[in-house]
């Protein structure tokens, strides 16, 4: 009985020593489809209007909010660095830059603690994702 | 009298441990992508950690041995050192998963980059396993734990409607991003049924001197203790559904989005308690996942063990979890995604559970471990259950990662 | 007696019910005929290598050779004879204070948990 177990934890083993190179190699590859693309970019400007409007109302301290503003400036930049090279429309380009540019005025904002800045910001990303091409029906069911 | 305490002291604790930052991201983000739809991940993954954590309570109370000591001496080392090799590599990266959550809870904090707190956050936990005894660990860090429960507050502030969370309860098939809907139900389920939950409550019930008089008491603390843990990540979901999704925020995959789900509930307030609750769930977490290591391998070889003992009485326990918990600060020291990090942990936890769940069908209807105290047909069935769930877990775990992981 | 179901991989307790090990080897002398007769029990890491094969036996009593010296060599064995209590686990009637099996975690006590405050 103990052979069988053995034999079955064995195989069990093998199976999972393989399975951690492949996860391990599927965790560092990144395969985003066009669809995904959008949503990251999508979620990472919604998070930028929510960080202005919780830093202006003073819930979050700044040094958060700047953080936070840096790390999402980081994706968009490469959610615009995918858009320019890809085949999509010119709006959809725009749209990539103009948030790329909301994101750089918001962490301005937040820098120097100024609140119409920041407000602008809001607006810009608000502006920008309107234009956002909405690919999958997700993205249309996920706002109430 | 005194048994009802032990029960309410039990079940306190239980909850204030269950949160940690494998149930918080997963459903964090399953609550973003899919809203309620994958509340009956989270429920499936509580009642199996119920009867998992149940039995693992009392083959202790009745045999005196842990779970631990059981696989080794029922299945003889050679078929040990798999479940044994395994959940060392598992809990080690759980445990690295969990150094990073508090490290990032400091950054949100303070401001300081998570990677410089890995080290500090490190030897304060050894330091309290060095110095604290089990009660001390077990009970107070747990009770501070408590402070988790602000996801439930402010789930029921929020007001969801709750017939579509009832409704949720029951599987259903995604409308979009199949792969990653899966992907997100086989993680919830890894960061449910942890094999370090249930082995670390069996070595519990041995720290805390359990007979056959406490069969009872493990029942209540089981049952409850796990059920109201489990209602914390249903609260994360809900929250993360009613403030991140509703905001347009469907993707999570950054740690800084986190606090935003409880700003605009509480405000400042909600900032501080979301970084208490994540700094405090995964400090008692990585305490744990440590000592669990420890108790794994002195078990597992037959030394002495107990952290009630003082070092110099049990050198190779204490050896394992110094060892352990400066190696795992590494991977975060070195700046790895603790998000990243903790996503995959909670996938590879769930392809492994195959190998630590198996061994409790046997010793759970093993005649000279519990005697008369043996398994029924319900326990039976729910272990059975749980190994199949395990072993397609372990099957569709790396598919669904290439597919549907971020 | 069920040798490998009754007695191997069991916890071995000293008479002062302290944890020694497990029992990690059985010795036991072939008898022509009869059933074999156990003579001791081999506790230890390179007991445990053996159960592997016999080559990770060697390497990790080469191991324990250079790390402890000759009375490391060989598997700590304890005389059946001593065994007194046989259930869950095996208690035998010895001082483990007075036997080598310790060596490893005296040495790690005196050497590294001792030089930290608090042990």
């Amino acid at each position: 009985m103990a052979r069988i177990a053995a034999s079955f934890a064995n195989t069990t083993l093998c199976f999972l020593l393989g399975a951690v190179m492949l996860a391990g190699l599927a965790a560092c590859s990144s395969s985003n489809a066009g669809g995904q693309q959008a949503r990251t970019a999508k979620s990472a400007a919604n998070s930028a209007i929510m960080v202005i409007d919780s830093w202006t109302a003073g819930a979050v301290p700044s040094h958060y909010a700047k953080a936070t503003l840096r790390s999402l400036a980081q994706t968009l930049a490469d959610f615009d660095r995918q858009q320019q090279r890809a085949d999509v429309s010119d709006s959809s380009k725009q749209s990539a830059r103009q948030l790329m540019a909301a994101a750089g005025r918001a962490e301005d904002a937040i820098k120097s603690g100024n609140q119409a800045l920041a407000e602008q910001a809001r607006q810009d990303f608000r502006n920008a994702i309107a234009k956002l091409v909405v690919a999958k029906p997700a993205d249309q069911a996920t706002n109430p | 009298m005194k048994k009802l305490l032990e029960i309410s002291l039990g079940v306190v604790t239980s909850v204030g441990g269950f949160l940690e930052v494998g149930s918080l991201a997963t459903a964090a983000q399953a609550g973003a992508l899919f809203q309620f739809q994958l509340v009956w991940a989270i429920l499936l993954g509580t009642i199996c950690i119920i009867f998992l954590v149940e039995m693992a309570g009392r083959f202790a109370a009745v045999s005196k041995h842990t779970i631990a000591d059981g696989i080794r001496e029922r299945f003889g080392f050679n078929a040990f050192l798999w479940p044994l090799v395994s959940t060392f590599l598992v809990n080690f990266l759980v445990l690295s998963a969990e150094i990073g959550g508090v490290c990032i809870a400091a950054e949100l904090a303070t401001g300081i980059g998570f990677q410089l707190w890995a080290l500090p956050v490190a030897f304060i936990a050894w330091l309290l396993l060095w110095k604290g005894t089990f009660g001390l660990i077990e009970k107070g860090v747990s009770l501070l734990g408590l402070v988790t429960l602000c996801f439930v507050a402010a789930a029921v502030i929020l007001k969801p409607d709750w017939t579509r969370v009832a409704i949720s309860s029951v599987p259903s098939l995604p409308h979009h991003d199949t792969a990653t809907y899966w992907f997100m139900a086989v993680s919830i389920l890894g960061a449910s049924i942890s094999p370090y939950l249930f082995m670390f409550y069996s070595a519990g019930a041995i720290e805390d001197k359990w007979d056959k008089t406490y069969l009872g008491t493990n029942r209540a603390i089981a049952g409850l203790g796990m059920s109201f843990g489990g209602s914390i990540s249903i609260g994360v979901l809900i929250v993360a559904t009613l403030v991140l999704a509703a905001n347009g925020i469907t993707q999570v995959d950054d740690y800084h989005q986190l606090p935003l789900m409880l700003t605009p509930v509480f405000g400042f307030w909600g900032f501080v308690l979301f970084v208490a609750s994540l700094g405090i769930a995964c400090f008692g977490a990585t305490v744990e996942i440590a000592l669990q290591q420890a108790y794994l391998v002195a078990q597992g070889f037959g030394w002495n063990w107990g952290e009630d003992r003082k070092p110099r009485d049990d050198p190779g326990f204490t050896m394992v979890y110094t060892v352990t918990i400066f190696a795992a600060t590494i991977p975060i020291a070195l700046g790895l995604d603790p998000l990243k990090l903790t996503i995959f942990s909670m996938a590879l936890t769930a392809a492994s559970l195959p190998l630590t769940v198996a061994p409790f069908l046997f010793l759970l209807n093993d005649e000279s471990y519990m005697g008369q105290h043996r398994n029924g047909v319900i326990s039976n069935t729910a272990v059975l259950f749980v190994v199949a769930l395990g072993f397609i877990l372990a099957v569709v775990t790396i598919p669904l990662q290439i597919l549907g992981g971020s | 007696m069920h040798l490998v179901r009754d007695v191997l991989d069991k916890q071995i307790v000293d008479r002062n019910q302290v944890k020694i090990g497990k029992v990690d080897g059985i010795v036991a002398r072939l008898r022509q005929g009869k059933p074999p007769r156990v003579i001791a029990v081999e506790i230890g890491s390179i007991a445990l290598a053996r159960r592997l094969g016999p080559r990770p036996g060697r390497w990790v009593a080469i191991l324990a050779a250079k790390l402890g010296g000759e009375r490391h060599a060989k598997p700590h064995r304890v005389a059946w004879s001593k065994a007194r209590d046989i259930g869950l686990d095996i208690e035998f009637d010895i001082d483990v204070r007075k036997t080598a099996i310790f060596d490893w975690q005296v040495w790690l006590r005196d050497h590294i948990i001792s030089k930290i405050p608090g042990a």
